[in-house]
């Protein structure tokens, strides 16, 4: 459906039936301002401004040397726009200028200075080329020859300026709106480790990512999405690390995208993503430049997408999302066994539930005979099967987290406590709920909180509710099933040509060391093998020899100019 | 609606929660849990199985008060029922109960006297027929009736046969399974021994509850009870058996003074020697380190000659339980100890070839000695009594 709506879109401009019902759905705006929702081309045409792609027809649109002719465009595209700012103006002895921008995305103080230096320019040469050459105390400055790009410019912070006669306008980069300043990412704390974050603005955090990687190798390649929020996207990449085909495939994607906005990186993420139906993510998102940095250098390629501070990485593997940054900081001794605990609770979050359904309900020759004793006697006045049990808790415990996530801070304080004593203690004592499952459910909580990828713990959250249903129905065959159902999706997923359960499946062994392990900066010469990187290795080979030949850096092959020990003796 | 896997798959997954309930799901509180269960032969022939049911209700666990706390506060009950079958008694008694018969937890099987005398290899179909059943299960004799020791009471743990187990489990006991019966009944050249519990009478305090006690080995030969080891020869068996067990006895020197003495290491080597004329010779050699408990009247065991006179005197107390134990096993014809396995380890070839048609025979014949090598260690307090009157050395 979307296929053909957006062809009969693009010859609309002839087709006269839509235009009739477009200009009847905005006749209370024309009777209120009287402006025009076409404008005519020099080739005669109307320009439809209510057309979906009007920015593409923008770019056949060539600026007029006209100014007036300029003008009387710009304002019929802007009528009704408050913030947006046309300054008339004079240079060069009566001859005339515009500029204009939108109020608020640009430095005020810069603008007038930029127009004052315009505006006492005397007897200079007449091309506006020249102008900025000599006049402009500007240092972005861009010059353009048709509409498409100058809307784009304005409307994204720049200023504008037509000059009478030129047949192209010059913008100013001259941007200035108000940004959050960096902070701490929440979403991705560490205990050691930068604290800086993305924020909302591209800009800002492209130059976060280039202070972490100062090399021209880096790479950020410029994409504009979305036909009426025009959002910026950046494709980042390592030019001598990326495997080129992996960037063509993003920026081909990428290109394919056709919404009207892209407001956060969700958007993106999932029009690009291999499999639309699966649980699992296969983009990882991170607010952190640090990882994005390090994913950069792993072969993989990053997505900035202005106004949100989630930029995404591609492609991802399911590994990844078990991995946090700190896991490279802090010590590897703890790093593995961190991970080895993930591991462990990521089993735990999926399974404990129905496990639990499905030992006490069909294989209960299975528990310890002590055990048993207590759960029965724990479970003598429950009402409820352990299935129905489990689920009530389950569902009230998401209901809980969820409303701890959507509700104002001050609030959140009385979700807890509420919690805790109705759902937890209060459903005991009733004999609504018996003890072991408030066990349960809470271990199956902490569990799904160490999954260190927020989506990722979503996924494991949503699968562990079909698990407890086959358990109730099959029991342990029933979890087997459904593992095995989990597992044999994972191992068919793709995240941009790379299976998703690599390095594992297939098997890479070489690149283990990274996974079942955190091996020890020294051992970790050379980058995934299954991302198929153009420069292999990270470390250089003699470095690593050195350090475990010796087993660390004692400092046997450094030469000292200065022999402390000499010196101690002379005095 | 196309008929994607997915769409598939979510038809499945709401379907599910319809069949819930189906095919053979229980509920923890839908199985009456057997803790143990005894075998006893009634007048009629007919057999008798009592069983002992766990009562989670009464065991105030987790619910608190919704577990309708104050209720009995008995955390079991036993109760039994006649057939012509262990199955068909068990059924029996199923009808008057309303939760399922759970025998997966059973960790205790009593066996009757009369039905031990009569043969118990019976018993061992209805006790591995089904997979529900554990063969690691606690096996023991019951001295009369099995159901009156299923009744004993437990005062530490929650219910008899828990406590029954622990006893049997418990270190200076030599505990058997079922499996470990099975094959001592499937195997030549040796015959099973099994724990013999008695009722006692608790000896102080009103109510004067019983309880039940492991008072000795149940000798029997091939599937058939035969005889008690008790006191000494039961000591004996272990030592026989080659399977060390830590156990407490009290000795008496010629001086009539008394010490009770801790037996806590050990090891034993039984060797068979085969002799001319085809006679079969037992060389026992044990080893043990013991240490001293109390010594009544007190003496001072610093002195190197009392500290000889206790060895020798756990020497002597030892070779005799040894010697009991074998006399027994030769007097009654059973095999307890598993004499003719050892030899048959030994011996394989001439065990197949001369002895295993006539062992009995063998076995009557054979001789034995006993050497034992007893070392006193951990004597406690090193010296004399310290409430002796100080006096001036001469």
């Amino acid at each position: 459906m979307p296929h053909g709506r957006r062809k009969s879109g693009t010859s609309s401009s002839q087709n006269p039936s839509q235009d009739q019902s477009q200009a009847r759905q905005n006749q209370p705006n024309e009777t209120n301002s009287g402006q025009k929702t076409s404008i005519p081309t020099p080739a005669g045409e109307q320009l439809d401004l209510y057309h979906r792609e009007y920015v593409k027809q923008f770019q056949d649109l060539p600026i007029s040397h006209v100014l007036d002719q300029n003008m009387s465009y710009v304002q019929s595209a802007f009528h009704d726009c408050s913030d947006f700012v046309i300054r008339q103006f004079e240079i060069q002895k009566g001859r005339r200028a515009v500029a204009a921008y939108v109020e608020g995305l640009v430095d005020d103080a810069q603008v007038n200075a930029a127009l004052k230096a315009l505006m006492i320019d005397e007897g200079g040469p007449g091309k506006t080329d020249l102008l900025s050459s000599k006049s402009l105390p500007v240092a972005k400055t861009t010059h353009v020859f048709n509409y498409a790009e100058w809307l784009t410019g304005v409307l994204s912070g720049d200023t504008g300026i037509f000059i009478d006669g030129d047949e192209h306008a010059i913008l100013l980069g001259l941007g200035g709106s108000e940004t959050r300043s960096i902070a701490e990412p929440e979403t991705e704390a560490v205990v050691r480790g930068p604290r800086e974050g993305y924020v909302e603005s591209i800009r800002t955090n492209t130059s976060l990512l280039r202070r972490k990687l100062k090399t021209p190798q880096l790479k950020t390649r410029s994409v504009v999405v979305g036909r009426h929020s025009n959002t910026n996207l950046v494709v980042a990449y390592m030019e001598s690390i990326a495997d080129p085909a992996l960037v063509e495939e993003v920026l081909q994607r990428l290109d394919k995208i056709d919404i009207d906005a892209v407001l956060e990186s969700g958007y993106v993420e999932e029009l690009i993503q291999d499999s639309t139906y699966s649980p699992f993510p296969q983009v990882q998102h991170t607010e952190r430049p640090d990882t994005t940095a390090a994913a950069l250098l792993e072969g993989r390629v990053a997505i900035f997408v202005d106004g949100t501070p989630f930029v995404l990485i591609v492609p991802t593997t399911f590994w990844q999302m078990m991995q946090a940054n700190e896991d490279y900081y802090e010590r590897f001794q703890m790093a593995t066994l961190v991970r080895v605990l993930r591991y462990l609770f990521l089993i735990v979050a999926l399974t404990t539930p129905a496990l639990y359904v499905a030992i006490t309900t069909y294989h209960q020759a299975m528990i310890p005979t002590t055990l048993l004793l207590s759960l029965a006697a724990a479970r003598e006045a429950i009402p409820f099967p352990a299935v129905v049990e489990a689920l009530i808790m389950e569902i009230s415990f998401e209901a809980l987290r969820e409303a701890g996530v959507r509700l104002p801070k001050t609030v959140g304080q009385a979700v807890s406590i509420l919690g805790a004593l109705v759902v937890g203690q209060a459903a005991v004592e009733a004999g609504i709920v018996s003890a072991p499952m408030v066990i349960i459910v809470s271990i199956t909580g902490i569990a799904s909180f160490t999954i260190p990828r927020y989506n990722a713990a979503i996924a494991f959250r949503m699968l562990r509710f079909p698990l407890l249903i086959l358990a109730s129905v099959f029991g342990m065959f029933g979890i087997l099933i459904g593992v095995m159902f989990i597992l044999g999706h994972m191992a068919k997923l793709r995240s941009f040509g790379v299976p998703y359960l690599s390095p594992t499946s297939p098997l890479a062994s070489s690149d283990l060391k990274d996974i079942l392990i955190r091996a020890p900066w020294s051992q970790m010469g050379a980058r995934p093998e299954y991302l198929d990187t153009q420069d292999t290795q990270r470390t250089d080979r003699g470095m690593r020899q050195e350090l475990s030949a010796q087993g660390g850096q004692k400092g046997k092959q450094i030469e000292h100019d200065h022999q402390a020990g000499a010196e101690e003796e002379g005095s | 609606m196309r008929r994607t896997p997915v769409t598939l798959a979510l038809t499945g997954m709401l379907a599910a929660p319809l069949f819930t309930g189906c095919w053979d799901r229980t509920e923890v509180n839908d199985i009456g849990i057997v803790m143990a269960s005894s075998f006893d032969l009634e007048d009629d022939g007919k057999y008798r199985a009592s069983l002992q049911f766990a009562l989670p209700g009464n065991m105030g666990g987790g619910g608190g008060s919704g577990g309708g706390s104050g209720g009995g506060d008995k955390k079991f009950y036993v109760d039994s029922e006649v057939g012509r079958t262990v199955r068909e008694a068990n059924f029996n008694l199923q009808k008057r109960l309303p939760r399922r018969l759970f025998f997966a937890h059973r960790r205790v099987v009593v066996i009757g006297e009369k039905i031990a005398r009569q043969g118990i290899r019976p018993l061992f179909d209805v006790l591995s027929r089904v997979p529900e059943n554990r063969l690691s299960a606690d096996i023991s004799i019951a001295k009369g009736r099995g159901a009156d020791v299923l009744n004993a009471e437990s005062m530490f743990e929650r219910y008899s046969g828990e406590s029954m187990r622990e006893i049997l489990e418990s270190e200076n006991i030599l505990n058997v399974s079922l499996k470990d019966v099975a094959q001592q009944l499937a195997e030549e050249g040796v015959d099973p021994f099994i724990a013999l519990f008695e009722l006692r009478k608790q000896q102080e305090g009103k109510q004067g509850a019983s309880q039940a006690e492991v008072v000795g080995y149940c000798q029997f030969k091939d599937d058939k009870l035969v005889d008690v080891l008790k006191g000494a020869a039961a000591e004996g068996l272990p030592w026989l058996k080659q399977q060390f067990q830590p156990y407490v006895t009290t000795v008496r020197d010629e001086r009539n003074v008394l010490y009770t003495v801790n037996i806590y290491r050990g090891t034993s080597r039984v060797k068979p020697i085969l002799k001319p004329g085809g006679q079969v010779h037992y060389d026992i050699k044990i080893e043990l380190a013991t240490g001293l408990l109390e010594v009544a009247p007190p003496e001072d065991m610093s002195k190197i000659e009392n500290l000889h006179g206790v060895e020798h005197e756990v020497e002597k107390h030892v070779k005799q339980a040894v010697e009991l134990c074998f006399k027994q096993i030769q007097a009654k014809r059973a095999d307890s100890a598993g004499l003719g396995l050892i030899l048959a380890r030994k011996y394989p070839k001439i065990w197949l070839e001369q002895y295993k048609d006539r062992w009995y025979d063998v076995m009557d014949k054979a001789t034995f000695n006993v050497t034992v090598t007893a070392h006193a260690e951990r004597l406690g307090l090193t010296s004399e009594n310290i409430a002796t009157k100080e006096r001036k050395k001469e």
